[in-house]
């Protein structure tokens, strides 16, 4: 299937990309063509898999076997708060901190 | 113009009341400080995954078989994709197909008589954390406390026509989740939230019209006050002939409004998916039985029970409203089957007295065995109704035996037929004018004459027997 | 590259030979150490296989294991070893090889990496990988490629392309990699060394940075059969923090002895065998085959009719899994802010987007167009619908031999470059690796001869789930029949 460009912008959209991000708008427009094309390329082999004759077949989402069941209801302890904590890019005292939400 | 009527249809998270998280062993709490039960898991750090908890997928089976809906011996966690700080891991683990309960539903009651609102279906999910907005920096500051706190959603049919019946709705599916322990909820802890889809239609169409969906509502009254809000607006708007559009709303008690909050025209696209760090949920047949054989007897069962026990309406409501009354109560009445006497005592001694010392009935020093005992005292005469009242602050501040309490306290009635019939001779004796009275047929002088006795009794004595005793001697 | 000769050097030794030396005391944990340490800064400048070398932490804890001494409850005392820098390590910066999470440091040890030290293990480095293990060559990584310790001009494959080439370089006896779509085992087949991908569910995933869940496992790689076994059987087992790990019991697999190969069956499938192989691979495999033969092995070609659809199925559920994996770095928490974001939106956008490779940004972008509306029954369910029929094809085949037995890569490793821009062919080298983690299975992999030009060609076998024994005792049996190359 031919991606095009409205859906490709869609999609980045939905990921929270930017695809174009500190090209000069000169070369912004080439490498959005550039990817969408590559896109239907990439999409166009997927399509294959619909001359697959796929009739009552169940989804396999996952070939785990015999899995482990829930686990009891027991606090335990994780990793240390104030570890995760200095992570953050910014923070307010006990906070992650990020630009206001409008 | 045509007559209009609301379509409503309810989502309602509550809190399961468990000790920790959904996936991960941190423990639920709240009041702490920010980001202070948070570990890898719920903070969505690189590499972590997922543990149900066992515990959780119990608690919204035991909601599920409470509420007559079919629990699903394998569900599925899918992963719902958006981008929100509050959501460590940029989705959200809920699930879409199959959810853990289907079906179910709830009869409620209303002055036009009874309704069976039908559930959709009952899922687990899990909480975001929570965001705070800083004006004056202008940043929102997140916090993940809440981030993983086990949740159920439960979804009903459209099945409801006015506000009335879904406050009725929610407090009964309220009180019925807190009676099963299946969560806490606290309405201002937001354990229990409630998010209302509102349309309009032509009375009586089959069809169903564009709807607005009001989220968050935390207290009964609001979700009552958000509908009437809402369809009035629609009701305008129709009027008017505009269009309904299909968006989120807030509603702002403060100002008794709703407000839109995003369009669908923004909507996420959220891309579910089978979370494939989870295994599917498994409620064997067998472990659906077990959970079928502990449901404790719903609230509308007791209520029954209570009232054919003998119950006022009025009692059985405060001991259904009291956590562990009825449990107390039970006790109580297996000790001494007088279920009324009981109640009395109970509603109008014991749980003011918990209520004001704030704590369970089963905690109290007064157990139910003590309870019993002063209401086998009251039966039997031994004590006087204001006697027995009288003793209740001593029995509830040490528990013990009433009898001898009552023993050394002197007010033991008098109970004895030869101690009274002695006194009433003398009464007989001292008031020959009224005993003529009496015997010329103004019977009413009969509780002067009680009174009499009592006085010279001292109170003593058991003013029902002397009234029996009073009467048999003057009609000899 | 080097010979086995009678005056081994100390970093020279395999895991196994080093174990043995350790526990009778004949060499230190320090000597070990420091001889692979020394062999690592020797190598490394040409290499660039090591993302961090923790030279004195390693030297200091192998300080500590000798004052205590060995124990021979710890199958790997004294060992140093290398995790691919996508293993959550507690304290020790842990990049994926993006520059997202260039300054990342974990607050917690994946349960491999607790396993591992608990065993006796020195943590030597952090190895180099395609950013997030998306890719076949190192070329992805955000610090630069590795190169092949065969020939400096050419890829390591990948995306445990650090992990192999140090191996294959003899920077330590042993690493520890992971394997998506065939991560472990076509470096181990580019580099000359030896790959196991376990069953899905056989070691656990905590702890290791997510790409695609349903397809991730850890494994080993070395340069004897024998030396992947020593590590699974510290790796393998039942972890109560990941849910999808298996609960079956742990075999021994260091009792696995090298199985008879008169008799043994083996299936070639015939949709990998028939694909195009370079001429070089395509020789060297053709005549490994006929030794096999000629020692009574039974050969026999069979076609599990899927298999040709592997390549977009994997494509589309991988990058559907990554796509949500990845959702997690978005600069709130940890890992790259974009300086001076406006708005929430700019935070997101900036930070992914400046941070994100472009091969990360490709495959998000691909999954989640899969799983979008309007899209996902087309391309995401239509695909775990094949995945199953690929399934099934392995089963119905394994029914039929001992064991299947393929190539691991068309070609013998490459140019750099040479795929970069073209993400699709990129894609369809991998094709005789990725089958396997659709279906779960294990697969080992291990070096089939020396090709005229000096590289390296590979071959793997391909067991029942859980069959990992079975599988090293025949990849023993094959280690004897074609040496190993390092």
């Amino acid at each position: 299937m031919p991606i095009d460009l409205t859906t490709v912008l869609h999609t980045a959209e939905l990921a929270r990309l930017d695809l174009t991000y500190g090209l000069a708008p000169d070369k912004a427009q080439a490498a959005l063509d550039k990817l969408a094309a590559e896109m239907s390329g990439i999409i166009g082999h997927f399509d294959q898999l619909s001359a697959v004759d796929t009739e009552g077949v169940e989804p396999l989402y996952s070939p785990m076997l015999e899995p482990l069941g829930p686990r009891e209801d027991c606090p335990r302890a994780g990793s240390a708060p104030e570890d995760l904590l200095s992570q953050a890019p910014e923070r307010l005292g006990h906070f992650f901190a990020v630009p206001k939400i409008l | 113009m045509i007559e209009m009527e609301p379509v409503i249809g309810l989502e309602i998270h509550a809190q399961l009341k468990t000790a920790t998280k959904l996936f991960c062993s941190c423990p639920v709490a709240r009041g702490d400080e920010p980001n202070s039960h948070i570990c890898e898991i719920c903070s969505g750090q690189p590499g972590a995954l997922p543990r149900l908890n066992a515990r959780a997928v119990e608690l919204a089976a035991r909601a599920g078989l409470a509420l007559g809906a079919e629990v699903n011996e394998i569900s599925i966690f899918s992963r719902k994709n958006y981008f929100y700080p509050d959501l460590p891991n940029g989705f959200q683990t809920s699930q879409l197909d199959p959810p853990i309960c289907q079906g179910g539903g709830l009869a409620i009651e209303n002055q036009t008589g009874g309704k069976f609102i039908r559930l959709n279906r009952i899922h687990l999910e899990d909480d975001a954390g929570k965001c705070l907005h800083d004006e004056q920096r202008g940043q929102t500051l997140v916090d993940l406390n809440r981030a993983g706190t086990p949740l159920i959603e439960i979804v009903t049919e459209p099945d409801l026509a006015s506000s009335a019946q879904a406050v009725e709705f929610i407090k009964k599916l309220h009180e019925i989740l807190v009676h099963l322990e299946v969560t806490e909820g606290r309405l201002e802890e937001g354990e229990f939230r409630c998010d209302v889809n509102i349309s309009l239609r032509p009375a009586g169409a089959a069809y169903l019209t564009t709807r607005a969906e009001i989220k968050n509502l935390n207290s009964f009254r609001h979700v009552g006050q958000a509908i009437e809000y809402e369809i009035e607006r629609q009701t305008g708007l129709y009027d008017q002939g505009q269009p309904v559009i299909q968006e989120t709303r807030l509603f702002d008690p403060a100002r008794q409004e709703t407000r839109s909050l995003r369009s669908k025209e923004e909507a996420h696209d959220y891309r579910y998916f089978t979370q494939p760090d989870l295994p599917p949920v498994v409620v064997t047949p067998a472990r659906l039985a077990a959970l079928r054989a502990a449901l404790p007897p719903l609230p509308g069962q007791i209520r029954s029970r209570l009232l054919a026990q003998g119950l006022t309406g009025e009692q059985a409501a405060v001991l259904l409203d009291r956590r562990q009354a009825v449990e107390y109560f039970d006790l109580a009445s297996q000790i001494f089957d007088q279920p009324g006497r009981l109640a009395a005592l109970m509603t109008e001694l014991l749980l003011p007295a918990c209520q004001r010392d704030n704590i369970s009935p089963l905690e109290a020093r007064l157990t139910p065995a003590t309870l019993a005992g002063l209401a086998r005292l009251m039966a039997d005469n031994t004590l006087s109704r204001r006697a027995a009242y009288d003793l209740f602050p001593e029995l509830w501040e040490k528990g013990g035996d009433p009898a001898a309490l009552a023993r050394a306290r002197g007010v033991t009635q008098v109970s004895d037929a030869g101690a009274i019939a002695a006194l009433a001779a003398e009464i007989i004796a001292a008031h020959p004018a009224e005993v003529q009275n009496y015997r010329a047929g103004q019977t009413k002088i009969l509780s002067f004459l009680v009174g009499q006795l009592m006085r010279r009794s001292q109170g003593a004595a058991n003013p029902k027997l002397a009234g029996e005793v009073l009467t048999k001697m003057l009609n000899e | 590259m080097t010979e086995m000769t009678e005056t081994t050097e100390l970093y020279q030794l395999t895991l196994t030979e080093a174990a043995a030396k350790l526990q009778s005391r004949e060499i230190s944990a320090q000597e070990l150490t420091a001889a692979c340490l020394d062999r690592l800064e020797s190598t490394e400048p040409a290499l660039q296989a090591c993302l961090t070398v923790l030279a004195d932490q390693a030297l200091e804890d192998a300080a500590l294991l000798d004052r205590a001494g060995p124990d021979p409850d710890q199958l790997l005392w004294g060992l140093p070893l290398t995790f691919k820098d996508i293993y959550c390590t507690k304290g020790v910066r842990t990049s994926a090889a993006s520059r997202m999470l260039r300054r990342y440091i974990p607050s917690y040890d994946a349960e491999v990496v607790t396993r591992i030290k608990k065993a006796g293990a020195v943590v030597l480095a952090k190895t180099n990988l395609d950013e997030f293990a998306m890719g076949s060559t190192t070329e992805f990584s955000a610090f630069g490629p590795t190169r092949n310790p065969w020939n400096p001009a050419k890829v390591p494959g990948g995306s445990s392309g650090g992990a192999a080439a140090s191996i294959a370089a003899c920077q330590s006896p042993g690493a520890l990699g992971t394997d998506t779509g065939g991560s472990i085992r076509q470096p181990a087949a580019l580099c000359g060394c030896v790959g196991l991908k376990p069953t899905y569910g056989r070691v656990s995933r905590y702890g290791l940075i997510a790409y695609a869940s349903s397809l991730d496992q850890p494994g080993p790689l070395a340069r004897r059969v024998i030396d992947c076994a020593r590590l699974l059987q510290v790796m393998a087992g039942p972890d109560d923090r990941d849910n999808t790990v298996s609960t079956r019991p742990v075999d021994d697999y260091l009792s696995a002895r090298p199985a008879p190969l008169r008799g043994l069956r083996l299936g070639l499938p015939r949709e990998l065998w028939e694909s195009r192989l370079d001429e070089e691979t395509s020789a060297i495999l053709k005549a490994a085959l006929k030794t096999l033969e000629e020692a009574g092995v039974e050969l026999k070609t069979l076609s599990l009719p899927h298999l040709p659809h592997s390549v977009a199925a994997y494509y589309i559920l991988a990058t559907a899994e990554a796509s949500t994996n990845l959702a997690r770095y978005d600069g709130v928490r940890y890992g790259h802010r974009a300086d001076d974001p406006q708005s929430l939106r700019d935070l997101y956008v900036a930070s992914r987007s400046e941070a994100l490779g472009p091969e990360v940004r490709r495959r998000i972008l691909l999954g989640t167009f899969a799983l979008s509306s309007g899209y996902y029954d087309a391309y995401f369910k239509k695909a775990a619908k094949v995945r199953r029929l690929i399934r099934d094809d392995f089963f119905r085949a394994l029914e039929e031999c001992d064991f299947l037995c393929s190539p691991v890569s068309p070609l013998t490793a490459w140019d750099f470059g040479k795929f970069t821009d073209d993400p699709l062919t990129a894609y369809q080298m991998d094709l005789m690796t990725l089958p396997v983690n659709l279906a779960g299975l294990p697969g080992l992999s291990l070096p089939a001869g020396l090709a005229p030009g000096g590289l390296p060609v590979g071959w793997q076998l391909i067991g029942r789930p859980f069959g990992e024994r079975d599988l090293l005792g025949a990849g023993l049996a094959l280690e004897e029949a074609f040496p190993p190359l390092t």
